[in-house]
């Protein structure tokens, strides 16, 4: 079995096919490489604007009620291994709006720049490279491993030798695997050490861990290929119509089944349309309407002070309900919405190389997962930063203590510099390794489908060449 | 004797397990692409039925004309069903306001993307003749001369009293015919199912140009088999040319749209969208300074007056001054306002400008590569491109300007029907406020409590029938957001070039190449 390995590594590095790819796979990397040092350098660039608009909102709140009525801005900070695996970086929301005031809605969007008129492309992250071209290049690699040597007549000069058919394959197979993934090896390093060189990315122990994970799962995914194909060319009587019903295979698997996903998420998940904000603004009117006739709406405080403020202690507590409801139903409308995408995701584990793009991804804490987290550490911010507001307010006895009632709160000054900041946090590993497990084990499954699809081709396949 | 070679060429494509495998393919993916291309356009079909409903309704209940802010609908376009583009089956809608108009319309209501899924990608008729019978005329062409000579049947061939010309474009005519069928049957397929759609009309103009699809991708697929003709007369063995041809097919199809897009976003000078939103806050606080100016030289009426029942754009029960007062303040607030819409608009496109650049550099390098020029042509056919998208925008834009007329002629900036449809003789909820305390105009004070109270129940039997706008007579949107087909032609023109002269070069070339081209 070695030889033949030995063999096949040989004849692999010699041949046009293995060099074309090589030069292929590194210019796509080369090409990565460029990219996210551009991307990288203009996301610094811009989160910077970003943090210097929101420390004026921090900044500008002097006094404590001042700071009850404004609005902050959350950033959701890049993973920083977007150039492994973007997922969806450009189109997932990634800032939260919110205010410690009652009955505001915490609101989650895009603050960062987005070119909505370039949607219908993809990214240049290594996970498309691997997905795209890896894929393709086992096709291209492997259509002809045996219908080739048929054709030639070689096989049978191979099969005289005294080996058994199984090393035969395997040799074969393992022989391709190698060469596929030192290139990408190669490749992955190449632009690595060009983000490295420019400065925009650290290569620390938990860089490294993803780098094995990446090279790990790629090397799953090449597998899964290159025994599709050899599976096929054992069965194919010649390597044209191989050739032909791979690259048909290949497109289902890699172009059509993510793409038809779209549709099927849309048709079994409602979209979540205009409506939904009319509920919200109904729960909001309703509970004004009550409020006014009931005459608990908040006063003049002069005036509001001579009965110690019974009304808008009245008026606070149905705002705070309210606050608790609507933000309710604004979380749960954005659930919709990850419920949707979530179930296009599932669509797309059929295809091989989403099962591989989404268990790196849920490795590296990007994604659908990256956005859910960050709007948990949201919520709990607003909870944060009302907690630190209630205990300056409650210092200071000259102030009504109607909290979150801006107007009926502390006019004592407050130092920006002491409010708690919003600082994201990554996804914990043990979490992360958690998310990852249904598209590792999915992909592990479908890598064995393809083994033993191999093996049934090969044990039905007459070898010999029909004799 | 050349037609006997091309029907040689075709039985040999023709009766090949290859060609059988992707003509099964071909129809079934493209088949499917185009039923979920047709659910999609019906389901979007729908929700723009429902979204002018809703939006007829609102416009019904207008009492303000505040509240009139006419929305314009556009229908998604059955042709792209078969070319998605930039613009896609969502309806697209164009909001009519004061304050804020834009380059280009948004995709409208419940099928306007949640940023989540507008990561995905769609598939159409064009992606499958890009990617799947591209491949199969590359397949198809890749051996052609090489592979003959291999084979030692192209010493044969040559024996025939024809010149070598004659060889190369039987071989070219018997490719391209072979390569109609499964894309006719293909293309004939899809469109069976589109009709079967009763929400699908096509105008006459639109089957025009779904011939002209019919002829560009025939002439795509002829383009692609010709240079892969090409490379096979350039080298001596098959196992080579496919390999060039494969990579070329991969890199050109596969690689060059993903790598394309990427360079031209992040090439190019962007400012932060921090920027805008920095400059669009300081233009409306310079408006509320003014305004704040305004209100210090003309002061209100005292806080009495100020006491009615405010929502949905309408105000009710106020006293007649304070009315008065608002009416002034709206006048000299419109014309501000218009004015900082425009403003803002300018300093939008400084900022988005970069984003149209980016995204018309990536449809100008497509031509480089005939699988990304093909899509293009194929958009700007279906008209489902960027400047399509700006065309619509512009009619929005001329119709706001029409909107904007009309509320004149009406005077409705300066009269109080801007804000209020209370009647001339409404009883104002504090009918004396000049004699009133403040104590006695706190919201819990038995006096506000009983005219709240007062004020709600005039709410329950307001007959808002009688109260509406008449809008009979606001011009209805009849703007040319659809570009004729000159304009599309004139557009598709350097493509069109692009593609006829590598189809001619291939074929050239591949002659050329083939008079010294060794048999042996």
């Amino acid at each position: 079995m070695w030889t033949i390995y030995l063999h096949q590594i040989h004849d692999n590095l010699r041949s046009l096919r293995f060099q074309v790819s090589l030069g292929v796979l590194l210019l796509f990397f080369v090409c990565n490489g460029l990219v996210y040092i551009m991307k990288t350098d203009r996301l610094l660039h811009e989160d910077q604007v970003i943090a210097a608009d929101n420390t004026r909102r921090y900044e500008e709140a002097e006094t404590v009620s001042a700071a009850t009525d404004s609005w902050y801005s959350l950033l959701n900070p890049a993973t920083g291994t977007e150039f492994i695996a973007e997922a969806g970086f450009d189109w997932f929301p990634s800032s939260i709006w919110l205010s410690p005031n009652s009955g505001s809605i915490m609101n989650l969007g895009n603050v960062r720049s987005t070119n909505n008129w370039m949607r219908r492309f993809d990214v240049l992250d290594w996970v498309l490279i691997v997905r795209y071209m890896l894929s393709f290049l086992c096709v291209v690699l492997a259509y002809n491993a045996i219908s080739g040597e048929l054709e030639r007549g070689t096989l049978r000069l191979v099969l005289a030798n005294p080996l058994a058919r199984g090393s035969f394959l395997a040799g074969k197979f393992l022989a391709h695997l190698t060469t596929l993934v030192v290139v990408v090896l190669l490749g992955s390093l190449l632009s690595l050490a060009m983000l490295a060189m420019s400065g925009l990315v650290t290569l620390d122990g938990a860089l490294w861990r993803s780098y094995a994970f990446f090279l790990l799962t790629a090397t799953l995914f090449a597998a899964l290929f290159l025994l599709l194909s050899i599976g096929v060319s054992v069965l194919a009587r010649n390597s044209a119509s191989s050739l032909v019903f791979l690259v048909t295979a290949w497109t289902l698997l890699i172009v059509v089944i993510p793409q038809a996903s779209y549709l099927i998420a849309t048709q079994r998940v409602d979209s979540i349309g205009t409506t939904a904000w009319d509920d919200i603004n109904r729960v909001q009117e309703e509970a004004e309407t009550a409020l006014q006739r009931e005459g608990s709406m908040p006063r003049d405080p002069v005036l509001a002070a001579q009965d110690g403020y019974a009304a808008e202690k009245r008026y606070i507590r149905r705002v705070q309900k309210v606050d608790k409801e609507i933000n309710q139903m604004r979380r749960q409308m954005e659930k919709q919405r990850q419920d949707q995408f979530k179930t296009a995701m599932t669509v797309n584990l059929l295809s091989p190389g989403y099962a591989f793009q989404y268990s790196i991804e849920a490795l590296l804490g990007a994604g659908v997962q990256h956005v859910e987290h960050f709007s948990d550490q949201g919520w709990r911010y607003r909870q944060h930063l009302q907690t630190f507001l209630r205990g300056r307010d409650e210092a200071d006895p000259d102030s009504p203590h109607i909290h979150f009632l801006p107007a009926f709160m502390s006019k004592e000054e407050l130092d920006p510099r002491l409010m708690p900041r919003f600082q994201g946090t990554p996804i914990p590993f043990e979490t992360r390794v958690a998310n990852g497990m249904t598209p590792i084990v999915v992909l592990i499954l479908e890598t064995m489908g393809a083994f033993f699809f191999a093996l049934w081709a090969f044990n039905r396949a007459d070898l010999a060449g029909g004799e | 004797m050349i037609w006997t070679l091309v029907h040689k060429e075709l039985l040999t494509n023709l009766l090949t397990y290859r060609l059988m495998v992707a003509l099964i393919f071909t129809v079934a993916l493209s088949a499917l692409t185009t039923v979920i291309g047709s659910m999609d356009y019906s389901r979007n079909m729908e929700a723009y039925h429902q979204e002018s409903r809703d939006q007829r309704e609102e416009l019904d209940k207008a009492t303000v004309y505040q509240q009139v802010q006419p929305r314009i609908l556009l229908p998604p376009q059955p042709l792209a069903i078969f070319s998605r583009g930039v613009v896609g089956l969502a309806p697209q809608s164009y909001g009519i306001s004061l304050d804020y108009y834009s380059r280009a319309p948004w995709p409208a209501g419940i099928n306007s993307d949640s940023g989540y899924m507008k990561s995905l990608g769609q598939i159409d008729f064009t992606m499958v003749v890009t990617l799947l019978l591209s491949f199969l005329a590359v397949v198809l062409g890749f051996d052609g001369i090489c592979g003959e000579r291999e084979r030692g049947t192209l010493k044969q061939l040559l024996t025939n009293p024809i010149s070598r010309a004659q060889v190369v474009l039987a071989k070219l005519l018997g490719g391209i015919i072979s390569l109609w069928v499964p894309f006719t049957i293909a293309f004939v397929s899809c469109l069976l199912i589109v009709l079967a759609n009763d929400d699908v009309v096509f105008s006459a103009d639109d089957w025009v140009r779904l011939g002209i699809l019919f002829l560009l991708t025939s002439f795509f697929l002829a383009q692609v088999f010709a240079l892969s003709l090409m490379v096979s007369a350039f080298v001596r063995d098959s196992d080579t040319a496919l390999i060039i041809c494969l990579f070329a097919w991969l890199v050109g199809g596969v690689g060059y749209i993903s790598a394309l897009p990427s360079f031209s976003r992040y090439g190019y000078e962007e400012t932060p969208h921090q920027n805008y939103m920095n400059q669009n806050r300081a233009l409306w606080d310079e408006f509320s300074q003014q305004m704040n100016e305004w209100e210090e030289k003309n002061p209100p009426p005292s806080e009495g007056h100020f006491k009615g029942i405010e929502r949905d754009g309408y105000r009710r029960y106020f006293h007649p001054a304070a009315y008065q007062w608002w009416q002034q303040r709206t006048a000299v607030q419109a014309d501000k306002v218009m004015e900082v819409a425009d403003r803002s608009y300018k300093a939008r496109y400084s900022a988005w400008d970069p984003l149209a650049q980016e995204a018309y550099l990536v449809d100008r390098w497509s031509a480089l590569s005939p699988f990304t020029n093909y899509q293009v042509l194929a958009y700007q056919l279906a008209r489902t491109t960027l400047e399509d998208l700006f065309r619509m925008g512009r009619a929005g834009r001329e119709y706001r300007q029409t909107y904007i007329d009309y509320l004149h002629s009406k005077k409705a900036f300066s009269s109080r029907r801007w804000f209020t449809d209370d009647p001339p003789d409404q009883e104002p909820m504090v009918v004396d406020p000049e004699s009133m305390t403040a104590a006695s105009l706190s919201p819990d004070s038995p006096f506000m409590l009983q005219r709240m109270g007062w004020a709600q129940e005039q709410e329950k039997n307001v007959d808002a029938n009688n109260r509406r706008l008449d809008l009979g007579d606001l011009p209805k949107f009849d703007g040319q957001w659809q570009g004729p087909l000159a304009a599309t032609f004139a557009a598709m023109m350097p493509g069109l070039v692009v593609l006829l002269l590598s189809l001619g070069t291939g074929v050239f070339v591949a002659v050329m190449r083939f008079q010294r081209y060794d048999p042996q």
